[in-house]
């Protein structure tokens, strides 16, 4: 079955409703309207820009920008071309320029990509950074938008089973793999999801989040592509400093659709001072996704916006990867998200059984269902498939997985194998709804952002000062933040002075990551704990330290 | 206001945003690393913290890359003249 593909969706909305706006960019208290006209004819003179310089079918375009409208210009263009583009993020301001680019040596080994789109100060930093092994570069500036383009079109040519972008969301540079999308599988996905969702000509999305993420990437930039819908752009710095600020845009725009992580609903709380109020009576739904979802945090966000229209049934729940280009499974609009109240030791014995009333309890939150054209299963060690309410690893199958990560067949192999992709990820289903309870491995999301354990070790354990080796990367739940933080424990050399070491500790994640942890504990040497294989164990030493006694 | 009553001000508002002790030491040189829990998500409520506490508005761009405490007291003192100018 046809879907059509990117291109041809966005010259059919130029052409249709060319005035029709696509976008609303917020940045520095101003707005700016694209609309679709817009849109397609800044694209095209990306597309010539990359035909000029011989960038074409199958090369890899990476956009590295901050806040700005060059962002969907270089992306669609770069698409036009049939070339394969990648968001990608930029330094932020803490990090150090020179390590940030010597991190992307490896991965642009493996993916070559063909050039970088980014702004001038970046590109200088690459340039003296990697010098003969940087990419050729193209800097996006206005004036690449006003030259004159050739009449013809030249959108049509990618085919609908072609790999059309690469998702680098998951993990730290170093690590990072290229989730290889279709655009059948975009179009296809986006358009389960908007009949899942009952998302409709008339529905807009109002969205701070970064585009480098696939919640950015798909939820809100493609779908308002391939749907012909408008987007809120704001800008993620800002948005941080000033989290009330997408109240703002829903209100202005009568947008009925966000998504955000759960640490986002918290901040906008924190932020949301006195009794100010805000119409947000647009809204059709706010999806909690990315970050495992809590509970309580729904029950604060309704409390603090129910004179702003808010109801708990607008709160909504969406379990999603860029190995599936998003949604998998999503709680069922209309009401309100199930929640079940788990007995904590069956829970911790990988059973889920509804706790008595009055007794403690796991409040576990549902992510709903799978969307139409995706399957899920949750299967043990062994791969069998387990009874409902037993917690097991989760498996996604279906028509819109990816295919494969770019240039890493064995890592592919690893992961994705029989039509069914294993996500990493533990979980268990009742009554047919997908429960999210935790990870196989050790990675560590913060503020949306996915890290692993064993990289800030690597890191921590570089420090002059710290026993090599002897290092703990955890993660807590701050419960003022409502976040999770990371904190590392790190035995010290009876030489080295405690305070300078933990300092240093903390710069060099923030340098080498652009990651802040919350505390570093030093430790004397032989105060971590190994497990009976003789490595040192993640979860005796964060209980200990839970327990106050590694501190 | 004085540089010094600047500072203790602020002061008051770290140990109220960051939970620190009473007897917590902050310096114009006090940065982010010296500091438990402050990342980009917290130093967004201390500069809303420090704007109450201050009754006034910071321009939004100089207060991503704040150096030091010192850069924040100079921000600071900057806006409150103005405020006291109107």
């Amino acid at each position: 079955m046809s879907v059509g593909t990117i291109p041809g969706l966005l010259r059919a909305h130029a052409t249709e409703r060319p005035d029709a706006t696509f976008c609303t960019f917020v940045a520095n208290a101003t707005s700016q309207t694209i609309s679709f006209a817009d849109l397609e004819r800044a694209s095209r003179a990306y597309a010539e820009a990359y035909r000029r310089r011989g960038v074409g079918r199958g090369d890899v375009v990476l956009v590295m920008l901050k806040h700005s409208p060059h962002l969907f210009y270089a992306y669609l263009g770069a698409m036009l071309v049939g070339a394969i583009p990648s968001f990608m993020p930029f330094p932020t301001p803490k990090q150090r320029s020179d390590l940030f680019w010597n991190d992307h040596r490896a991965l642009f080994e493996v993916i070559q990509p063909r050039l970088i789109v980014s702004y001038d100060e970046n590109l200088r930093a690459a340039a003296a950074a990697l010098g003969d092994a940087l990419a050729p570069t193209l800097c996006a500036d206005d004036a690449l938008l006003r030259e004159e383009l050739p009449t013809g079109w030249f959108g049509d040519a990618v085919g609908e089973g072609e790999v059309v972008c690469l998702q680098h969301s998951s993990g730290t540079t170093g690590l990072k793999k290229g989730v290889m999308l279709t655009n059948r599988a975009i179009v296809g996905e986006v358009s389960a999801y908007a009949r899942r969702l009952g998302f409709g000509a008339e529905d807009s999305i109002a969205s701070w989040l970064p585009l480098y993420h696939d919640m950015g990437f798909v939820a809100c930039f493609m779908t308002s592509v391939v749907l012909g819908t408008h987007l809120v752009a704001l800008d993620p710095f800002e948005w941080v400093m000033r989290p009330t600020m997408l109240l703002d845009a829903i209100e202005t725009h009568r947008s009925t659709f966000a998504w955000l992580p759960n640490f986002a609903f918290s901040h906008i709380v924190a932020h949301a001072r006195g009794d100010r109020r805000w119409d947000l009576s647009s809204l059709r739904a706010l999806i909690n996704c990315s970050e495992p979802c809590k509970a309580h945090t729904f029950d604060r966000f309704a409390a603090r916006f129910a004179t702003s229209g808010i109801t708990p049934e607008q709160l909504h729940v969406c379990y999603a990867m860029a190995e599936n280009v998003f949604a998998v499974t999503q709680s069922e609009l209309g009401g309100g998200v199930r929640r079940i109240d788990a007995d904590p030791i069956a829970f911790s014995r990988g059973r889920v059984r509804q706790a008595e009333p009055g007794e403690r309890a796991v409040a576990l939150l549902s992510c709903g269902t799978a969307i139409e054209g995706v399957r899920v299963e949750i299967r043990d060690e062994s791969g069998k498939v387990v009874p409902e309410r037993a917690v097991g690893d989760i498996y996604v199958g279906g028509s819109f997985l990816f295919d494969g990560y770019y240039r890493r067949p064995e890592l592919t192999a690893e992961r994705l194998r029989d039509g069914w992709y294993r996500t990493g990820d533990r979980g268990f289903v009742a009554a047919g709804e997908l429960f999210v309870t935790g990870r196989v491995d050790d990675m560590l999301i913060v503020n949306g952002r996915n890290y692993y354990a064993h990289e800030v070790e690597a890191i921590a354990s570089e420090v002059a000062g710290v026993v090599p080796g002897r290092v703990v990367a955890i993660g807590i739940e701050d419960e003022r933040a409502d976040a999770t933080a990371i904190v590392v424990l790190v035995e010290v050399r009876a030489d080295a002075e405690s305070a300078l070491v933990t300092r240093a500790v903390r710069v060099a994640v923030l340098e080498a990551l652009g990651l802040a942890v919350q505390s570093v504990s030093a430790l004397e040497p032989g105060r971590l704990i190994k497990t009976t294989s003789g490595k040192i164990s993640r979860e005796k030493n964060r209980a200990l330290y839970l327990q106050g006694s590694l501190r | 206001m004085t540089e010094a009553e600047v500072l203790a001000r602020v002061r008051a508002v770290m140990i109220e945003t960051f939970r620190l002790t009473d007897d917590a030491v902050v310096t114009r040189a006090t940065t982010s690393l010296d500091v438990d829990g402050w990342d980009s998500l917290s130093h967004a409520l201390l500069i809303m913290n420090v704007e109450e506490a201050f009754g006034t508005e910071l321009p939004l761009e100089r207060t991503y890359e704040l150096a030091d405490v010192g850069e924040l007291v100079d921000l600071l003192r900057d806006a409150v003249a103005r405020t006291d100018v109107r």
